[in-house]
């Protein structure tokens, strides 16, 4: 078997969220750190689509800007290529611009004071990829064709650009780097439904094109369905379920994943009734002990309240869950 | 179109932008009807009018945003031309909302034992501690635990699904016979979205409370709402019973619309997408909006506006729609 494109290890990044010093001192409380991502293995390789799912706090984020060398892990290794990732995004390593990034907001990601022509120039020109000034422009109208938009759109700037087509620019800086790996934090979230569709079938023309790897973020398991080939459930900063795409969505073995198909709304049952899940996500400054979806969960039992089980392989996947046997 | 008298009756409704220079037209000609009781979905996507025409029936329009033309009755008596006072009356009394954010219509200072309680006493003829035993009565009813106790709690002190709870009660305080609610699970993850679309019609099957719900998700629609209307550039473009539309939707749009949703297990390589985008409310071209993006287009659709029209309650406003007179 081939090395993987990313490979992460034993991933753990806490932040640190104590009140300032002298409130610490004044009510005797010690330092507080929340564990966004507690200990995560995945591999990614070339070409492939993986998702991570998740609802809001279970570190999904958090692994995407570890991923991308945004912020440094805590524990464990981010591999690329088999380098470490501080090694790969350094300034002047010849790997940097191959992990590229996208982002929610197409809003927040672009300079609004740079024409649309600079900003997908912008990494050509820093990475050297064209020798002459034509051979930019050239490179910039092809990127743009290729997204979606007309040559003539790098004379506009950002405002001038729908939330859809503010997106393809989003992608076209990222394309112009040359990148390997493109890291997507829930890339249509903030669009309408009928430019979601545009920007997912752009993204799998594009990876089809130039043999992208997406490491895909969402929240919305409909979108994952469609995008991804192997998928990573994600509750409080662990894995609880990883399994490739046809097996997750034919055979969710872990209660929670259960849980989230459950709630995914879909056109096809109108005004039917379901079972609710209970309860919400818990603070993850302050996770439940044991298996930390136990108060949701409608199997738990005494084993699940104290001991935190294992991500291990089961049914052609690997779940985190001490009855996923008896739950068939 | 239902038999029952209507609860709301929004007629031929137009909403513009004025300012010193211009008027841009954002609503322009929307009629629709909620029986009481009912839930009427209306589904568009950003920058569609489908919030304006929430904030046109709850009075909540601001300046530059005024109502143009048309208008709007509620139960049998129109409101859209009433003075203020008059109609900050009826909104809490007898129309509520609920918005996408709980934290707008709730006041970070006070507790919510508080503002519920005032809203009780202000439009019920409950006063102290009936008020407050009705405001704790509310609590239990959206499915708050400890209800009494979370009175003296403060809104930051409840998570996100808790607090779109709390707005639940404060929308029903005043008894009201219609509750727009506008994106109300929007911003909820998706296994709290459910309790909260299943708390809402129970709640409104129960006090027999119609609902106007204002979303961008069909999702949201298929789950909670018997009629839908879909928003289109300032119009509606189909409305009808929901099981209906979804199954035959007679609008291009809305055909379009429906076939960019991913669907878990529907393998699809590429999803069905709408070409272009939606024209802006100062490029509305003449004819059907939606002409320049339509697959089906016909030289009539540049020129001629079409209407809604169909039987059985599925009305659509297109030329080529079932039950539409030919030119």
């Amino acid at each position: 078997m081939t090395a993987p494109l990313l490979d992460v290890r034993d991933l753990h990044k806490a932040f640190d969220v104590s009140a300032p010093l002298v409130a610490r001192l004044l009510s005797g409380q010690g330092r507080r750190t929340l564990r966004a991502v507690d200990g995560i293995d995945f591999a990614i390789p070339a070409g492939g689509t993986l998702a991570l799912v998740g609802e809001s706090g279970c570190g999904k984020s958090t692994v995407a800007r570890c991923v991308a060398g945004l912020v440094p892990p805590t524990a464990g290794s981010v591999l690329y290529r088999g380098a470490p990732i501080a090694e790969v995004r350094r300034a002047g390593s010849p790997l940097r611009h191959e992990i590229q990034m996208i982002f929610q907001d197409p809003y927040g990601s672009l300079n609004p004071r740079w024409r649309v022509g600079r900003t997908v120039a912008d990494p050509i020109l820093a990475l050297g990829l064209a020798p002459s000034r034509a051979e930019v422009r050239d490179r910039v109208a092809k990127i743009l064709e290729d997204v979606g938009l007309s040559p003539a759109d790098a004379e506009k700037y950002p405002h001038q650009f729908s939330g859809g087509q503010r997106q393809r620019i989003a992608v076209a800086r990222a394309l112009a780097a040359a990148p390997a790996l493109i890291v997507c934090d829930e890339p249509t979230s903030a669009l309408d439904v009928s430019v979601q569709a545009q920007i997912l079938n752009l993204m799998k023309d594009l990876q089809a094109a130039h043999g992208l790897t997406y490491l895909f973020i969402s929240h919305n398991l409909a979108v994952v369905d469609h995008m991804a080939d192997r998928v990573a459930v994600m509750y409080l900063g662990r894995i609880v379920e990883t399994a490739d795409r046809d097996t997750l969505f034919a055979r969710p073995a872990h209660p929670y994943t259960r849980t989230l198909m459950g709630s995914a709304l879909g056109l096809g049952d109108v005004g039917r009734r379901r079972e609710v899940p209970k309860g919400e996500v818990p603070n993850p400054i302050d996770p439940p002990p044991g298996c930390t979806f136990h108060p949701r969960c409608p199997h738990a039992t005494a084993l699940c309240r104290t001991e935190a089980p294992a991500l291990r392989a089961f049914g052609g996947g690997r779940v985190a869950c001490h009855h996923a046997e008896t739950l068939g | 179109m239902t038999a029952a008298p209507a609860l709301l009756e929004v007629r031929d409704l137009h909403v513009a932008v004025r300012t010193a220079f211009e008027r841009v037209p954002i609503l322009r000609g929307v009629s629709l009807d909620v029986a009481p009781g009912e839930i009427l979905g209306v589904v568009g996507e950003s920058g569609a009018g489908k919030s304006m025409i929430g904030s046109a029936v709850t009075g909540l329009l601001e300046p530059p945003l005024v109502i143009a033309g048309g208008e709007i009755r509620f139960a049998g008596r129109r409101i859209d031309d009433l003075p203020r006072e008059q109609l900050r009356r009826l909104r809490g009394a007898e129309i509520a909302t609920i918005f996408q954010d709980p934290l707008t219509s709730l006041n970070p200072v006070f507790t919510i034992g508080r503002q519920l309680a005032e809203t009780i006493e202000l439009h019920t003829d409950l006063k102290g501690a009936a008020a407050r035993d009705e405001a704790a009565a509310l609590l239990a009813r959206v499915g708050i635990p400890a209800p009494a106790e979370r009175l003296a709690s403060y809104p930051h002190e409840f998570s996100g699904g808790m607090r779109q709870r709390v707005v639940i009660a404060l929308a029903l305080a005043g008894r009201p016979k219609l509750i727009v609610a506008d994106e109300p699970t929007t911003a909820l993850d998706v296994s709290v979205q459910w309790q909260i679309i299943q708390l809402l019609r129970d709640l409104c099957e129960e006090c027999g409370t119609a609902v106007i719900l204002i979303t961008h998700d069909m999702g949201v629609i298929a789950a909670l709402a018997g009629r839908v209307a879909v928003a289109y550039a300032g119009r509606i473009v189909e409305i009808g019973p929901t099981r209906d539309v979804i199954a035959d939707p007679a609008h291009p749009y809305t055909r379009g619309l429906m076939a960019s949703i991913p669907e878990i297990g529907q393998r699809r390589h590429r999803l069905t997408q709408i070409p272009g985008a939606m024209p802006r409310p100062t490029a509305v071209p003449a004819g059907c909006a939606f002409a320049p993006r339509c697959p089906s287009v016909m030289d009539r659709c540049r020129v001629d506006l079409p209407v809604l029209a169909g039987a059985d309650g599925h009305a659509a406003a297109c030329w080529l729609a079932p039950g539409v007179p030919a030119a």
